[in-house]
């Protein structure tokens, strides 16, 4: 029965395509919402740091890895966020500036998109020592102390790796310097690492199933 | 009766061939649309590839980077996505499964293209694009898997990842119909386009049946006439034949009649003096044997002298006369014979000339060989 096998033979070949394209999908989509290492920074404002801090005004820091191409979208939602409520709080953000490298590794079009936004203050972190002070290792991580120096809000404003549009973290921000309070006070962050590490092509895609 | 039943072969005979025609019509629009695909499903995956390496070519920690996983998908997840449809589309263009693969891959190659590039808002417009461009196959049963991929898609996620369709955590169970409802406004649309379309095909293969056979009775006619020209004209060329034979034959009499008047006339002309010569020939002859036994009868006198039986008359005892009675013997003896030859020969054109105003007489002339 030829017609017979060759109906079987095209099932197979569609189920064994099928199967490809899903478990392709299955890597992408769980690599996209996989968060990066989530921040443990200090309850308070740290006295350590360089970064100046008015008693008057909230302060609002975004840790950025000059060259994540996820931060991309954590920026758009950032300059969203300033457009409805930048005159709440003094914005930073802190660009990773390794040690060894020139200025122009870190000055790169994300900075340069950092820089075109409102009210926002740009600022090189060298040898990511600020970022030991406040203790974030993923890029696209947001902190938001108030007044008086409690951190209201820790983590990221986007709703999966380099995704752009509504998402909890942005909201809650929002939430925050709009009303004063709010529901969530931390999501997860999504972008690289701030930290340097190295792994090889199979670590990373084990790395990948994991959650 | 017998017209009503002509007219309803004519009728059955031309839906018919209207079907037949549609269905041309439809699978070489399908055929088409299905190259189409599998060129754009190619130009779809290298556009991947680039948007990749463009927007996110490597992924950091801090100072080390390493290709980023995008660059991997668009690969081969994009090339996954597209061998299979493209294949299809080259090798089995026109069939129905082929179609069909083409319309869920292009769905999954929207939803790769809006991964790669970020969930950018413009590239959902893909997803929109891509059906409309499903309706080129005119077949609106095509948009039903493309239109599952998309619910299926927004359903799983907003399941199990409802941020990162929806943005936020916490979604209501059937927000995935709000998006895949606007995918149905769009399908209601290209649905009634498509009916549109065949509906169309439907009366353009019926009014092209109708001209064909109507072409093929005109055709018929045509045939017809023309066999009939054909044989006039050949009955035509043969009377022309034939007349043109008897013109001929018509001329050449007719130029035989002018040779005989000019013949005639010649002969009239010349028959005169030819007779007035022949008749003075047959005087001059007689005069000319009169004067022959004269002179024969002077020579006897002149032998009869000689002889001297005679006395020779004075004017004739010298001989220089004597010499000269003999040339002018000898030169009438040869004027004598040839009077009488070309009295004779006088006499024999007379007769051939007289032959030939016979011959110049058309209606009483018959024919006869005759030496000129």
């Amino acid at each position: 029965m030829p017609k017979a096998k060759q109906r079987l033979e095209w099932v197979l070949v569609l189920a064994v395509w099928a199967v490809v394209i899903a478990g392709g999908e299955s890597i992408l989509l769980n690599y996209e919402i996989r968060p990066g290492s989530p921040a443990q920074p200090p309850q308070t404002w740290p006295l350590e740091t360089d970064i100046q801090k008015s008693p008057e005004r909230a302060a609002l820091l975004m840790f950025v890895h000059p060259r994540c191409p996820c931060s991309r979208a954590s920026l758009e939602e950032l300059a969203r966020l300033t457009a409805r409520c930048g005159e709440k709080a003094d914005i930073q953000i802190i660009f990773l500036s390794p040690g060894k490298q020139p200025a122009s590794w870190t000055k790169t079009d994300l900075w340069e998109k950092a820089g075109a936004i409102p009210g926002v203050q740009v600022r090189l972190d060298k040898n990511g020592k600020e970022a030991k002070h406040f203790r974030v290792s993923t890029s696209g991580q947001t902190l938001l102390y108030g007044r008086d120096g409690q951190l209201l809000f820790n983590g990221g404003i986007t709703a999966s790796r380099g995704h752009s549009g509504d998402n909890a973290g942005r909201s809650a921000l929002e939430d925050l310097l709009l009303k004063g309070a709010s529901e969530r006070s931390r999501t997860p962050v999504f972008g690289c690492s701030l930290i340097d590490q190295r792994a090889g092509f199979f670590e990373r895609f084990l790395s990948l199933w994991k959650k | 009766m017998e017209k009503i039943k002509q007219r309803l072969h004519y009728e059955e005979k031309v839906a018919a061939r209207a079907l037949v025609l549609f269905e041309e019509h439809r699978l070489q629009i399908n055929k088409n649309t299905d190259r189409l695909f599998a060129w754009l499903m190619i130009f779809q995956w290298i556009a991947g590839i680039a948007a990749a390496i463009w927007i996110s070519p490597r992924t950091w920690s801090g100072q080390f980077s390493q290709v980023h996983l995008h660059v991997y998908a668009a690969v081969f997840l994009g090339g996954a996505i597209t061998f299979l449809p493209a294949i299809l589309g080259f090798v089995r263009s026109g069939e129905t499964s082929t179609r069909y693969v083409i319309a869920v891959s292009q769905m999954l190659m929207s939803a790769l293209l809006i991964h790669l590039s970020g969930g950018r808002i413009e590239t959902h417009f893909h997803v929109f694009g891509s059906l409309a461009f499903l309706a080129f196959y005119r077949d609106w049963k095509v948009l039903i898997p493309a239109t599952l991929i998309v619910a299926f898609d927004h359903w799983l996620r907003g399941a199990y990842w409802p941020q990162s369709v929806y943005g936020t955590l916490v979604v209501s169970y059937w927000r995935w119909l709000e998006h895949a409802g606007w995918v149905v406004f769009e399908d209601v649309f290209l649905i009634m386009s498509c009916l549109q379309g065949v509906k169309e095909m439907h009366s353009i293969a019926q009014r092209t049946a109708e001209l064909e056979m109507t072409n093929q009775v005109i055709e018929a006619k045509v045939q017809e006439r023309t066999q009939e020209l054909i044989t006039a004209k050949e009955s035509l060329e043969d009377e022309i034949e034939g007349r043109k034979k008897l013109e001929g034959m018509v001329i050449q009499s007719e130029k035989m009649a002018a040779v005989g008047q000019l013949a005639a006339g010649i002969a009239h002309e010349i028959n005169n003096p030819v007779g007035f010569i022949g008749n003075n020939l047959s005087v001059l002859s007689k005069y000319t044997v009169s004067f022959r036994v004269l002179l024969d009868k002077a020579k006897a006198l002149q032998e009869a002298v000689m002889q001297k039986t005679m006395p020779l008359p004075e004017d004739l005892s010298r001989k220089s006369r004597r010499s000269k009675v003999n040339s002018i013997l000898s030169i009438s003896a040869a004027m004598s014979t040839r009077c009488f030859q070309n009295r004779r020969k006088a006499s024999s054109g007379s007769k051939k000339l007289s032959t030939i105003c016979a011959l110049s007489r058309v209606q009483t002339a018959s024919r006869a060989k005759t030496r000129i």
